[in-house]
């Protein structure tokens, strides 16, 4: 038993070797806009709350990556983490594969793919209304998508049919959108015409031994179907639970992933993780982004 | 049924003519397909259809409502010259390729920012850079731009009117409550972010408990981070020879302050000394009380230091300090952290005083003063602390040491007769407080201990007046130690019982003697002019010892509604006191019980309402039945009765804060009735007052009302806010043993508008009116103030600030005679990279005199202040 042990741990000690993350570049941006994305809700004690963060678009004609990026300085990366996980943040490359929509997301404790195909929103142009936004004229457009209706504001001057998540399709860069019922909203704050290479992480479920930092470290994910993704949200942070005791669901951390890493966060809270995921201690009330 | 099928082959036709296709394919140059092309049909005014090239280069729309004429069909790429093609649509299937010529479109680009404020929960942050002004220089000055953020002239940091509990860097907490040393330092540009943490809880332990405190967090720039960094201030001006006796001819400043902020480790060591304002020890103040020592000696004599005027510099001073800071973060949750300084301060300056007493027979006594005092003295202090904050357990210990030596010269000038007052002290202070709880299960243990250790060896006060000479001295020792323990236990969700159990044991020991009034050899005429009883005194001595001990027991319960809207917490506790002082003793049972109340309507809106009776006992100091000297012509003796006291007080406030919205407004009520079993009377014989307690019932009330509301308006880079509040009371004193009613009422108002119209231009107005009432018997004053002070920005160019400032104040000093008084103050500062000059001009309008008059109830008090005359001050900061 002893010596199948240790054929075991080699061999998983190989295939962690041998199966490295990986990261293709799949093209290279025309632009980069960034935006602020908002979402009112409340937290563990009923109380009204404002979450933002900041996402980055990457465009490349009909391909583009939007994902949780705050570069600015005096944010850490363990806050922006955590904001992540507490807004349910995807990274998602729109046109990859082509005609599809890869998303990855962290629902604790494990990173998830899912894959969908890239449905066309039908529009309802109003060219009537314009608003100026960063200096930008832009026209105002109303769609029903993923079971929400969306306001959003493009500009012709941008040529790209790109948008923040999953919203794009009009003939002009989105630099505003909001849901009719005023609970998100992306903003633009930036935008750069700038050269860089949009990546696509593959993940690996293997199991990585690291005698540096930490005695072992997993990088585990799981592949799901996007409409069964959505009902497992839908199961997991709709629980009533869900708020007060965000990891519910899940197994002992410490039991199951063998340590429990403490990082500093805002204001001297700390921040755990477990299998490289935030766990979060408290969350607020699930906002789906999506209804179907 | 023929026409109606030839109707409905009309209709179909007529459909099926509004609807245009269109398609094509769109090439480049090289006859390679270009995909992402987005192609639009328009007409003058609006899209009518849209569409985006496949990779292959193909499109396909279809026009739905054909209009009739020209229509416009535009192909755009971000790479390629934007063509187009004008089209007549007649309702056929159009076929429209296009070739496109590459040229990169140039985007406007959008500088990325930081969000001005952004909310995590109960986290507000403020990206500093969003709210500075171009003169602003240090971290101070930035915070008073931020909505809802005030910053007192002292350095006291407030949100929403509610003083901080905390302030951490980096989330480590460096100073404690001397945060000056901080934000007065700390260049503003080396702050990214200044996070407002409301529902602050300092202990992770009691992260399931309501809170209403508030604490900032300060995240630094990477440059200032891992290496040292600081800033070297001089400046220096000459005096003019006409600011008086004994006053410097010279005002400099010398500063060093250097810092250093790792993940791990942060320091700040600085050391200052000047006699141009409190330059120095203003870094010093700590916020969070303690600054000093009070000992049972010197809370009965003071010193004699003449108050201060509410604006306008009027203090000659020297002060110096020097401080080591220092903090260790031992492990993610452990630091131990060392705070050493040291300041001298001494200061004088010029009052001159007119007092009208109440004395008996309804007869005023007027007394007229004029006095130069002059204080000085040595504060060594340190502090060593040690914490460790985990949600499981909270250990926190806190070790003190301080020593103060004074020395105070208070001579005063009446009848054209000079009386000399002197005063010399020294205190000590040791302190130890220890604070431990601990998660046990699902309920939390707390303890905590403190032993305060208070020593006055040496105070002396000697007075000459009229040729007379006499003394009095004092010593005192007091051992106060406190030990708590409570037990929480979470009963259900929704309920909490708390059992507090404390122990208070305390050790006092005072000792005073007034040394008879001896005639010095030409004292002869002038002892006919003014007979001095007091003086006459033969020795008189007080010497007491005793203890306290008060162990209670407060049981508390909490409940929170299933929402946890809704929070009440009722306490009853119960306190046995047991006192012993000489032959005195008392021993009683008190019972105080308190309630209090929150709804929170949503995070930004928080109605708050408390309840609470309390009885209080006096001390061993209304014990000192011997007189005792605390000026030249003052004695107080106490009632040899241990004082008793009842206080109801009530309160309720409403909060709403919209930050997103940079709105915020609090209104508030309160009211208080109190009865004490003791009451202060004066007698005043020729210009001595002396004071003693009469031992009758005494009652008193008070009710104010409050609001205050601030408004920022960031497109108009505009920051309004607005303050009032209205009180009325009443309460008793007594002249002579004759009980005596006194009734107040008083109402203020303020306002502040600042603006910045244009970029070089920044505008601060504030104005504030304040009307007092106050009567006796047939007895009725009025008094009223109009307070406005501005000040003016401009910034010619990005580096250079010119501002000027001013106050003007009209003050009632008499029934009908008002006093106007105006204060011009200008500066010049021209920033370099690292090099701060700035050039001061203080009281340009060189006025000499603040005036002002308060009651208390049925007294008059009348100050003239001598100010600081015209100063040049010229300054540079290097940042290190």
């Amino acid at each position: 038993m002893k010596k199948l042990n240790i054929i075991l741990a080699f061999l998983l000690t190989v295939s962690a070797q041998a199966q490295p993350q990986e990261k293709d570049t799949l093209a290279v941006s025309d632009f980069i806009a960034t935006y602020i994305y908002q979402c009112h809700t409340q937290d563990a004690d009923g109380k009204d709350v404002t979450d933002s963060i900041q996402l980055s678009l990457q465009v490349s004609g009909n391909l583009w990556k939007c994902s949780p990026d705050d570069k600015s300085e005096g944010v850490i990366a363990n806050d922006q983490a955590y904001q992540e996980a507490l807004m349910h943040v995807p990274t998602l490359w729109m046109g990859y594969p082509e005609g599809c929509i890869t998303s990855h997301e962290t629902l604790f404790p494990y990173i998830y793919e899912t894959q969908e195909v890239r449905q066309p929103i039908s529009w309802d142009i109003a060219s009537t209304d314009t608003l100026t936004i960063e200096g930008y004229l832009c026209h105002r457009a109303t769609a029903t998508y993923k079971g929400k209706v969306w306001v959003a504001w493009y500009t012709e001057d941008i040529p790209s049919s790109a948008g923040p998540w999953k919203l794009g399709g009009l003939p002009g860069l989105i630099l505003r959108a909001e849901d009719r019922e005023g609970i998100h909203s992306f903003t633009l704050n930036g935008l750069l015409q700038e050269q860089q290479p949009i990546v696509f992480q593959h993940y690996r479920s293997a199991l990585a031994f690291n005698q540096g930092t930490f005695t072992r470290q997993r990088f585990d994910f799981q592949k799901m179907e996007h409409g069964k993704f959505l009902k497992f949200k839908k199961k997991i942070f709709g629980n009533k639970l869900y708020p007060q005791h965000p990891n519910f669901y899940a197994p002992n951390a410490l039991g199951t992933f063998g340590s429990v890493e403490h990082w500093q966060g805002t204001g001297g809270r700390t921040i755990q993780r477990a299998n490289g995921v935030v766990m979060l201690d408290k969350a607020h009330v699930y906002q789906p982004l999506e209804l179907k | 049924m023929r026409p109606i099928l030839t109707l409905l082959s009309v209709v179909v036709s007529l459909s099926a003519m509004a609807q245009t296709t269109i398609s094509g394919t769109v090439t480049n140059l090289q006859h390679q397909p270009v995909g992402d092309v987005i192609v639009r049909v328009t007409d003058e005014k609006q899209t009518l259809a849209f569409s985006t090239t496949n990779a292959q280069g193909a499109y396909r729309l279809m026009v739905k409502d054909t209009p009739k004429g020209e229509t416009l069909i535009r192909f755009s790429h971000i790479s390629y010259e934007v063509e187009e093609v004008k089209v007549a649509l007649d309702g056929k299937p159009q076929v429209k390729d296009m070739l496109l010529v590459p040229k990169t479109i140039a985007l406007k680009e959008v500088k990325v920012r930081a969000t001005p404020l952004t909310q995590m929960g109960d986290t507000l942050n403020h990206n500093l850079a969003s709210f500075l002004g171009k003169g602003d220089v240090s971290l101070e000055d930035g915070l008073k731009r931020l909505p809802g953020v005030e910053v007192a002239k002292s350095g006291a940091i407030s949100y929403m009117g509610k003083p901080i509990s905390a302030f951490n860097i980096e989330g480590l907490n460096l100073l404690g409550g001397k945060y000056n040393l901080a934000t007065r330092n700390i260049p503003a540009d080396y702050v990214t972010q200044v996070q407002v943490i409301r529902n602050y809880h300092e202990r992770k332990v009691d992260e399931d408990k309501p809170s209403d405190a508030v604490a900032m967090n300060i995240k630094l720039a990477k440059k200032a981070k891992m290496k040292p960094f600081g800033q070297e201030e001089a400046g220096f001006t000459p005096i003019p020879s006409s600011s008086g006796e004994g006053h410097d001819h010279w005002q400099a400043i010398l500063g060093l302050t250097g810092m250093l902020f790792t993940e791990g480790f942060q320091t700040i060591c600085s050391g200052k000394l000047g006699n141009y304002k409190d330059y120095a020890n203003s870094d010093l103040t700590d916020h969070f009380g303690g600054s000093g020592i009070s000992t049972r000696a010197t809370s009965l004599f003071g010193g004699f230091d003449g108050g201060r005027p509410p604006q306008g510099e009027y203090l000659y001073q020297r002060n110096a300090m020097g401080t080591v800071n220092g903090i260790q973060k031992l492990d993610s949750i452990s630091t131990f952290r060392v705070n050493a300084d040291y300041s001298y301060h001494r200061a004088t300056h010029d009052i001159a005083t007119a007092t009208t007493y109440l004395a008996e027979g309804d007869q005023h006594v007027m007394v007229s003063e004029q006095t130069s005092p002059l204080s000085s003295y040595h504060l060594p202090s340190l502090q060593v602390n040690y914490r460790s904050n985990a949600r499981q357990q909270y250990v926190w210990d806190m070790l003190t040491m301080k020593a103060k030596f004074e020395h105070n010269e208070g001579d005063v000038h009446y009848n054209n007769v000079w009386a000399e007052q002197r005063r010399k002290t020294t205190s000590l202070e040791v302190a130890n407080s220890l604070n431990f709880s601990r998660r046990v299960g699902g309920h939390t243990v707390h303890f905590n201990s403190d032993v305060h250790f208070l020593r006055t060896p040496f105070l002396c006060l000697s007075f000459a007046d009229s040729g007379e000479e006499w003394s009095q001295t004092a010593q005192s020792t007091s051992l106060t130690t406190e030990h708590r323990t409570s037990f929480d236990l979470h009963l259900t969700k929704k309920f909490t019982l708390n059992l507090p159990v404390s122990l208070v044991a305390n050790y006092d020991f005072i000792e005073t003697v007034l040394c008879a009034a001896i005639p010095s050899q030409q004292s002869q005429q002038q002892q006919q002019s003014h007979q001095q009883q007091s003086h006459q005194q033969q020795n008189a001595h007080n010497r007491l010892q005793g203890t306290t001990f008060i162990p209670s027991f407060s049981p508390g319960f909490e409940w929170r509604n299933a929402s946890r809207r809704l929070y009440t917490l009722l306490s009853f506790p119960f306190s046995f006191r047991l006192m012993h002082y000489g032959s005195t003793s008392l021993s009683k049972f008190y019972l105080n019980p308190s309630a209090s109340l929150s709804y929170t309507f949503s995070a930004n809106s928080k109605l708050s309402a408390s309840s609470s009776l309390r009885y209080g006992t006096g001390d061993m100091l209304d014990l000192l039945t011997a007189p005792m000297q605390t000026s030249y012509r003052s004695t107080r003796t106490a009632s040899g009765v241990i004082g008793e006291s009842r206080n109801w007080a009530s309160s309720v406030d409403w909060k709403l804060q919209v930050p997103l919205h940079y709105f915020t407004l609090n209104l508030g009520a309160s009211h208080s009735e109190g009865k004490r079993n003791t009451l202060t009377s004066q007698s005043v014989s020729g210009i001595d007052v002396s004071t003693s307690s009469l031992f009758c019932d005494t009652h008193s009330r008070s009710t104010s009302f409050s609001l205050s509301s601030s408004k920022n308006i960031p497109s108009l880079f505009a920051k309004f806010g607005i303050k009032g509040n209205y009180s009325f009371g009443d309460g008793e004193q007594a002249v002579d043993g004759n009980v005596i009613q006194n009734h107040h009422r008083g109402c203020s108002l303020s306002g502040h508008v600042g603006i910045t119209p244009v970029s070089w231009l920044e505008m601060d107005v504030d104005i504030s009116h304040d009307w007092q009432h106050s009567s006796y018997e047939a007895t009725r004053n009025t008094l009223t103030s109009l307070t406005h002070s501005g000040s003016l920005h401009v910034f010619p160019i990005s580096s250079l600030d010119i501002s000027v400032n001013y106050d003007h104040v009209r003050r009632q000093i008499t029934t009908d005679r008002y006093k106007h008084m105006s204060l011009f103050n200008a500066s010049a500062q021209y920033k370099l990279k690292r090099l701060i000059l700035r050039l001061e001009l203080d009281n340009l309008l060189n006025q000499r005199h603040y005036a002002y008059t308060v009651f208390d109830g049925i007294n008059t008090y009348s100050y003239d202040y001598g100010l600081c005359g015209r100063t040049t001050f010229i300054k540079a900061t290097f940042k290190l």
